[in-house]
């Protein structure tokens, strides 16, 4: 393999992982913006979604209705998106909104509580939820060559999904009017009520697509690696969060740029640097605290002034 | 009124306090000698029981406060004594032992925390990371080079203090959200790097670190006292206690000094506080390097106390543990920081009585509490000043009676 | 150069965005005056203490103090040489003491630090007990009451008492140049009339401070200030007496045109 290929070989990695990330960084980023809470619990509900999709699952078999891989995809998919969305708009009604007007430090706490909570929940209800579990293949395996660069069937299917789903979002957020309503919300909560806005439905419905959004990210995960487990949502509650301020906090593309970047930090720390399959993540945290001390409004983010 | 203050100066005044610390002792003692999960739960219905009462009869709640500033230095001693009696009434359970000791240890660090975290309004979620710092040096000094404990205790707390500087930029130029990623990211990187890396036994870290021993005595010899025969952990019980008291007491002394009001002002305003000419960048680098140190300096414990560590221990949930600590026990507030964690500590263990559960409780227990009570068990006090600068002497005389304060210790 | 001039500007400006906010602005003022600062809201009056005192950098321009440039000192340093100021939006720590409030008005000239909290309590417990009267006598210069409340949280004390512990903070610095920011601002007229005899009664005590004042009441303007300056749109417009700059046209036009504010 040339220097060429391994770059598209391990950007295609690094794209693959960035997607997911993007998709979990744009809840960061959608939550800060109506509620101005950074919720650390939103790693879990990545977690939620893979394993909802496993229960899903686990009920098709048992009636007998595990047939067609198109079909139980897309229930699998439809159907977590609902669960975990529901879960994400209760937990936000029952703990997340009534401290967003709390100190910093005890919204930090709260949704930590509630990720710990979420996390203990999933593993003391699931069978055996302290085991590793496996994900069903449900996607068409193999794969094809382009030059010498390797594509998987399954990469390239959750891939286009990831894209779709980004898409969606975009588009709901952008072009719709409930979009235009959490836009407006981001903007200034108060006027935005004083147009006529519905506050609490709007940002019931911001933490209802959040939630699912990440779900999506979080079977793509159990698909990618072809097993999940109930711990997996703290680092990538991190890496979420990470993602959505290298892009600028409270900006939709720049979850997406945040969350490709990180893919790509990733990866290619894991093919370049020397100990660098372990140590990728330290590479990639160091890069974010840079970040966070030259440019903490992150890449896409404006500077504002401070008002005294 | 008048005849109430006569008798709580009186002699009654000090059986009613010591009165108070002893049922305050035998209930913590039996939560922990008697097994099963029941008196967990009468404990714990006794407690809301009380606070109920309180609440509707604040004036008792005050007077017995009253009663503890006017005789400080009696019910200081009197909980000296009751916290060194602990061994005796717990030798035949070493389990409670260690878990006192451990929950000793966190209240160590988290004093640290909290001169970060309460006092000056930093967050840290690297707290793990740094009680980590300590606990290697410690460990890496007494096995590489055969450093004896008196020694790598501080050198545990001189390096976490030194690896601070590590964070020193994100400290001053982030705060908020921004700053409480940066620490979690740094915890995670601590985390991963002590796995990976071969200095530090890598995920099976370092085996058979010396415990304590000083001139020869090894701290894990039981005490023989004739009477009763304490368990090897005593040893480590009344070092720990020491180490307590020291980190504690100067906690203490730093929150009533320029330096808490230095810190306050800091936490609060950090433009108001430059307006007047407070060097905020240099006390936030101070601050942050000496909690790491106490927290450093736990972790230092720990090493001689177990003898064994591994990067699961140092993990970030730790950290959470440490946080919750200060935050669920009131910021900013000594007192608080006791209380929350012998709680956060001590209860989990009760806990285990529902094994599976007690982390989902404890997660629901964290929300629920932050919720209805989010300035912590103990909340932070006005300082007055009147413990150090005494009573207020009132030079003019035309503004009458001399009620003003009740007096310090 | 004159030495009663104790601070002055030069061509101060600082621009936000494409917002000229102060716009080339030259104040002075001598030892012992008592400066007017008026204008309409968003005129820039705020910004320029802010300037001033080292919060914003500004674009272009210095200002002086004691015949020394101030410009990219940190507002720590520059507080040291003695210029303190109150905030329009109040700026007190509501969790902390009353006492506390006060004590950071004298921080830096406070002696026993870190290590001497820790073990040296006598010598720190015979400042704080110094600093404690200092308090008091400060005050009680203001109101009596606020002596017996000194040990309470200032969030539980009513708006005006909170006013009055901010200027007590500043001048506990014993400050050269007292920069007020709307003092008065939601009080009624003898709770005003009442802060500036106090606030009269501090200048005269500590002779020779300096004092400007930002107010959108004329009469305590007209009653407090020896001279006053006039700011639009972050420009010096007028500047004399105050019968001189109420006479102004243009300072007129700017208060009529812009929300109809009686002189
Ligand atoms: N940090 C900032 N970022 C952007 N614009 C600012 C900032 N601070 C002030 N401004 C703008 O500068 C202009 C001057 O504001 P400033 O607060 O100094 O006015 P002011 O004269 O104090 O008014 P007021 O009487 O309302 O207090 C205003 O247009 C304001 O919006
Ligand atoms: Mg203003």
């Amino acid at each position: 393999m040339t220097f060429l290929d391994i770059l598209l070989q391990q950007s295609i990695n690094g794209l693959m992982l960035g997607i997911m990330y993007s998709l979990v960084a744009v809840g960061f980023t959608l939550y800060f913006g109506v509620l101005d809470v950074i919720n650390f619990a939103h790693g879990d509900f990545f977690m939620l979604g893979g394993f909802m999709a496993l229960m899903l699952y686990a009920i098709a078999e048992a009636v007998g209705f595990a047939g067609n891989a198109l079909v139980v995809v897309i229930y699998l998919f439809i159907g977590s998106m609902i669960l975990t969305g529901v879960v994400g708009v209760v937990t936000e009604r029952v703990c997340v909104k009534p401290v967003s007007k709390a100190p910093m430090l005890i919204s930090l706490l709260v949704t930590l509580g509630l990720g710990i909570a979420i996390r203990e929940a999933v593993r003391v209800l699931y069978p055996r939820g302290s085991d590793p579990k496996g994900f069903p293949t449900l996607m068409p395996q193999g794969s094809f060559n382009v030059g010498n660069i390797v594509i998987r069937y399954e990469n390239l299917i959750i891939f286009g999904l990831g894209i779709a789903v980004i898409m969606a979002v975009n588009f709901l957020i952008n072009r719709t009017k409930m979009g235009a309503a959490i836009r407006a919300v981001a903007q200034d909560g108060e006027a935005a009520m004083m147009m006529g806005v519905d506050l609490d439905r709007t940002i019931d419905i911001t933490f209802l697509i959040g939630s699912a959004v990440a779900a999506v990210a979080g079977i793509m995960n159990g698909f990618y690696y072809g097993q999940t487990m109930f711990n997996i949502g703290a680092m990538m509650g991190v890496i979420g969060f990470s993602a959505a301020v290298i892009g600028g906090l409270g900006n939709i593309y720049g979850a997406i740029v945040g969350g490709i970047l990180f893919g790509l930090l990733e990866t290619f720390a894991a093919a370049a640097l020397p100990y660098g399959a372990e140590n990728k993540r330290v590479f990639a945290f160091l890069i974010v605290i840079l970040f966070l001390v030259f440019r903490p409004t992150g890449i896409l983010g404006e500077k504002i002034f401070e008002r005294v | 009124m008048d005849d109430q203050q006569r008798t709580l100066a009186g002699p009654w005044g000090i059986i009613i306090l010591l009165g108070v610390e002893l049922i305050i002792y035998v209930l913590f003692l039996a939560l922990l000698l008697v097994p099963g999960g029941e008196i967990l739960a009468a404990e714990a219905l006794l407690l809301v029981a009380a606070v109920f009462y309180f609440r509707r009869n604040p004036a008792l709640g005050a007077r017995i406060q009253q009663l503890f500033a006017a005789h400080a230095r009696i019910a200081w001693i009197g909980a000296v004594v009751l916290v060194l009696l602990i061994p005796f009434f717990i030798a035949s359970s070493p389990y409670w032992l260690f878990t006192i000791i451990i929950a000793g240890l966190f209240l160590t660090a988290c004093l640290g925390l909290n001169l970060q975290l309460g006092s000056s309004g930093m967050v840290n979620l690297a707290s793990a990371a740094f009680y980590a710092v300590g606990a290697y040096a410690a460990g890496l000094l007494a096995l590489g080079w055969g450093w004896p404990a008196w020694i790598t205790l501080p050198a545990g707390a001189v390096m976490a203090g030194l690896f601070s500087a590590l964070l020193f930029v994100p400290v001053l130029k982030t705060k908020g959200h921004y700053l409480a990623l940066v620490t979690i990211a740094f915890q995670f990187m601590v985390t991963i790097l002590l796995d990976n890396m071969e200095w530090t036994g890598g995920p099976q870290g370092l085996k058979n670190i010396p415990l304590f021993s000083v001139a020869g005595y090894s701290f894990n010899t039981a005490i023989n006292l004739g009477f009763i025969k304490l368990p090897a952990y005593a040893n480590f019980f009344y070092l720990m206690v020491l180490v307590v008291a020291v980190v504690g007491v100067a906690s203490q002394r730093i929150y009533s000094s320029w330096v808490g009001v230095t810190l306050s002002t800091i936490r609060d305003d950090e433009i108001a506080a430059q307006t007047f000419g407070v060097q905020v960048n240099r006390w936030k680098l101070v601050i942050f390097s000496l909690g790491n140190c106490f927290i450093g300096l736990a972790g230092a414990f720990y090493s001689h106390l177990v003898g064994f560590i591994s990067p699961p221990n140092f993990a970030f949930d730790k950290s959470l543990v440490m946080v919750s600590i200060v935050i669920l026990g009131g910021m900013d507030n000594v007192f608080g920081v006791i209380v929350g964690s012998l709680l956060l500590i001590i209860l989990p263990e009760k806990l285990r009585v529902v094994q599976d559960y007690r982390f989902l409780i404890y997660g629901l227990v964290l929300i629920i509490m932050l919720i209805f009570r989010p300035r912590g068990l103990v909340p932070f006090k006005a300082r007055d000043f009147l413990d150090l600068a005494g009573p207020v002497r009132r030079k003019r005389a035309a503004s009458a009676s001399s009620t003003v304060s009740e007096g310090g210790a | 150069m004159d030495n009663s001039r104790v601070f002055w500007t030069e061509d101060l400006s600082i621009a936000f965005g494409g917002l000229l906010a102060v716009d080339r602005v030259n104040l002075d003022i001598s030892r012992g005056e008592i400066l007017g600062l008026i204008g309409p809201n968003g005129s820039g009056k705020t910004t320029i203490f802010n300037l001033v005192t080292g919060i914003y950098t500004p674009s272009t321009g210095d200002f002086f103090f004691e015949g020394e440039s101030l410009l990219g000192k940190p507002a720590y340093q520059i507080a040291r040489k003695g210029i303190a100021r109150t905030f329009q939006i109040s700026r007190l720590c509501l969790d902390l003491s009353v006492l506390d409030n006060v004590f950071i008005g004298m921080h830096y000239r406070q002696k026993y630090w870190l290590v001497d909290a820790v073990f040296r309590r006598r010598l720190l417990a015979r400042e704080v007990s110094q600093a404690r009267d200092r308090a008091f006598s400060l005050l009680g210069v203001f109101n009596e009451e606020l002596v017996d409340l000194a040990g309470k949280p200032v969030g539980t004390l009513p708006q005006i008492d909170r006013r009055r512990v901010e200027i007590c903070r500043a001048m506990a610095m014993e400050p050269k140049l007292l920069l007020l920011d709307e003092p008065s601002a939601g009080m009624t007229p003898e709770e005003m009339t009442e802060l500036m005899q106090d606030i009269k009664k501090v200048q005269e005590e500590s002779e020779g401070i300096s004092i400007i004042i930002v107010e959108h009441d004329m009469t305590v303007i007209r009653s407090i200030s020896d001279r006053v300056v006039a700011l639009n749109y972050g420009r010096k417009i007028a500047e004399g007496t105050f019968e001189e700059v109420s006479d102004n046209a243009e300072v007129r036009e700017a208060y009529l045109g812009k929300r109809g504010h009686r002189l």
